[in-house]
């Protein structure tokens, strides 16, 4: 059985209201939508911050609120490259300990911020090289 | 007067799989799907309850069994792996959508109750029963601060259709029906008096907050006393199999979670499992 | 009888040269062997059957060192809410310590009351005061290898170095005589490396990294790469946490404090990379559905909830 096209357009309208900073669709709730906006790109942050604990770490209280200001118009790709997008976005000012998880990253995936990260070779060679 | 076959249960969380381990009465927990990968053994606490002869459910959350477009077959195949890794006889996911288009929404969002979304739905839940095999499915109803427009069925009434047609059990989040039934402002008792109850596989229960006007699901916050008396008029209708405490951060002290737990099971009259 | 220079060859020694090279072979190897089985023996510790298991302290002491020790301690401490850390790294206390504290939390709480650093606390002399003590303990209980134990241990060494001079001492021989020392020179270089590598002595004792080994499976729900839950656990499994798995636990546990507090990094980690502690890593992309392993389950804001995207690692 086809999806009514109908269904899928309009779902996709309510997910880009919610995570991409899309118009609320006619006939929902606006309050409600904001509220729930507001909630998931929370809820978003705590899960980047556990994938990219030092990343978190040092905005320490102002991680939450430059995150999902960063995050507004963007729709979620999974915690590991939505800390990654958001370390690269922050350029130079990314506090220290920041960086090092970065980097720490960055020997372990290959990313190249368009398609998802992709596990580094492990072998004994390039973990000496990386040294 | 029947007993519960598993009694109070919790969720199994890495982060506190110790806590889990230790629960003397313990035989029912949960793990969610999307954490558990097939291809290498499973977590050692995990492997050890279930050679303790605890029941283990995998949960899934990113199926999107309620989206438009049909369902991925590497998805529901990685769910009937869980379900065989951990010897379970059935598997639970949500009546909602996750992503729509090239979107992924990160979250569980909520589906119109109108026949066109049924059909939508009940197309993908018999996807799922495919690639399931013999796995029984439990679908979990969730909790949502907005509705769409212009539904043409009430709660019970959509949610009792799609169990009729596909014959899956029902995964029963009393918290979500409290928070439903608050935010819309209406008892919660009678929307539980709508739900097809003879069907519950098993029960969510969960903690939230209210903040901004609404009552936000949080699960990691402690089940409010409201809840807990929802989960007592729950069980003077009838024995759900198991009521399941659903933790997902913020993890508190022992003492608390033991507190919680023993809430839990004085509102449904049944032994403590601490 | 005296040595003729221009009338034939005569043996070094009076022992032919391959001769000689199986003798000595047989020697060194029996040589070797030897002090590998009484290093062994001596090094072995006491039996795990009736030993108990150790102190989140003990642990520390002999998986890393004394900064380790002090660091379980903090991570007890951080645990029970009742040590700070300011901006500039000064240590403060913040609350009364809980019952079940183990002498060194004790110790180090006490030295955080007018602000200290963590050096200031691990060169303190209250706190080297029971860490002198513990130490020494574990050394006598054999545990791990004091100075003196290992000096002993060494003294091992000198058999094969007494093995190696005959060698030497034959070498030089066959150059004067014009004996070809190729062979011996071959065999020289394999003793001269175990001679050398015998002088090092582990600190750890057989039975040390058995009892370690015991105990991080027991207590497998405290590895960093279950992100365990110290509010959850409490102040003596946090510290066990430290103690067992290194410093990058309470890195992972409580990365703001050990920021501020500049509590190094990298002891006594237990081969795990830093990167692998948060979250799982999929190795093959197509069939992989999973998310991080602190995926959440349907909890909402107000909708249902999910982890975040789909794809491997995300």
């Amino acid at each position: 059985m086809t999806p009514p096209p109908d269904l899928a357009a309009r779902q996709r309208a309510l997910v880009a209201a919610l995570v991409a900073g899309g118009e609320v669709p006619a006939g929902f709730d606006a309050a409600a939508v904001r509220a729930t906006t507001a909630a998931l790109r929370r809820k978003r942050a705590g899960e980047v911050a556990a994938r990219w604990p030092f990343l978190a770490a040092s905005y320490g209280d102002a991680w939450v609120p430059t995150f999902a200001a960063w995050a507004a118009s963007r729709p979620p790709n999974g915690s590991l490259r939505d800390g990654w997008d958001f370390a690269l976005a922050a350029g130079d000012t990314l506090p220290g300990l920041a960086r090092e998880e970065l980097a720490a990253r960055e020997a372990e995936y290959a990313y190249d911020g368009e398609s998802a990260p992709v596990p580094r070779r492990r072998g004994l060679l390039s973990r000496l090289r990386r040294r | 007067m029947t007993t519960s076959a598993f009694g109070v249960g919790i969720g199994w969380r890495p982060e506190i799989a110790g806590y889990v381990a230790g629960l003397p009465g313990l035989r029912f927990t949960e793990v969610v799907a999307e954490s558990l990968h097939t291809h290498a053994p499973l977590p050692d606490g995990l492997a050890e309850l279930v050679g303790r002869g605890v029941r283990v459910i995998p949960h899934g959350v990113k199926l999107s069994l309620g989206g438009a477009e049909p369902i991925r077959d590497e998805r529901a195949a990685h769910l009937h792996r869980c379900a065989e890794l951990l010897g379970a006889p059935l598997v639970s996911e949500h009546i909602a959508f996750v992503r729509a288009g090239d979107l992924e929404a990160g979250h569980l969002l909520p589906v119109p109750r109108t026949r066109e979304a049924l059909d939508a739905i009940v197309a993908n839940v018999r996807r799922a029963q495919a690639a399931l095999g013999g796995v029984q499915l439990a679908l979990e109803p969730i909790a949502a601060l907005f509705d769409w427009p212009d539904p043409e069925l009430t709660e019970g009434e959509f949610l009792t259709e799609i169990l009729d047609r596909t014959g899956c059990a029902l995964l029963l989040d009393i918290a979500n029906v409290y928070a439903n039934a608050r935010n819309r402002g209406e008892p919660p008792a009678a929307l539980l008096d709508e739900l097809p109850l003879e069907r519950i596989a098993y029960v969510h229960v969960a903690g939230g907050v209210q903040q901004g006007g609404y009552y936000h699901d949080t699960h990691t916050d402690p089940t409010p006393p409201e809840v807990l008396a929802l989960v007592k008029e729950l069980c003077a209708r009838t024995v759900p199999p198991a009521l399941m405490l659903e933790r997902d951060g913020d993890y508190p002290p022992a003492a608390t979670l033991t507190a919680e737990l023993d809430a839990i099971a004085a509102a449904a009259g049944w032994p403590a499992i601490t | 009888m005296t040595t003729s220079i221009v009338a034939g060859p005569g043996d070094t020694w009076g022992i032919p040269g391959p001769q000689f090279l199986w003798l000595y072979f047989g020697l060194a190897a029996v040589a070797i062997i030897s002090v590998l089985i009484w290093r062994r023996g001596y090094t072995a510790g006491p039996s795990l059957r009736s030993a108990r298991d150790l102190t989140a302290t003990q642990a520390a002491l002999i998986n890393g060192d004394r900064r380790l020790a002090v660091y379980s301690s903090l991570a007890a401490l951080r645990a029970a809410g009742c040590v700070e850390s300011d901006k500039r790294g000064y240590l403060h206390q913040a609350a009364h310590l809980p019952t079940g504290a183990s002498e060194l939390d004790r110790a180090v709480y006490a030295v955080t009351r007018n602000g200290i650093t963590t050096t200031g606390v691990q060169t303190h002399h209250s706190v080297r005061e029971v860490l002198d003590r513990t130490e020494a303990e574990l050394a006598r209980d054999g545990w791990i290898l004091d100075d003196q134990a290992r000096r002993a241990v060494r003294t091992g060494a000198l058999v094969v170095f007494a093995v190696l001079a005959i060698g030497i001492a034959r070498l030089f021989a066959g150059i004067s005589n014009d004996k070809p020392v190729g062979n011996l020179v071959l065999l020289l270089i394999p003793i001269g490396i175990a001679a050398f590598a015998l002088l090092s002595v582990r600190r750890v004792s057989g039975a040390g990294k058995r009892i370690l080994a015991k105990m991080r499976r027991d207590a497998q729900h405290l590895s960093p790469s279950q992100k365990p839950s110290w509010t959850t656990y409490g102040p003596q499994a946090a510290a066990l946490s430290v103690g067992l798995f290194g410093a990058g636990a309470f890195w992972l546990a409580d990365p703001a404090f050990a920021q501020q507090a500049e509590l190094q990094r990298n002891i006594a980690q237990t081969g795990l990379s830093s990167s692998s502690y948060s979250g799982s890593s999929c190795s093959s992309s197509s069939s992989c559905s999973s998310s991080s392993s602190s995926c959440s389950s349907g909890s909402s804001c107000g909708g249902g909830s999910s982890c975040g995207g789909g794809g491997c690692g995300g």
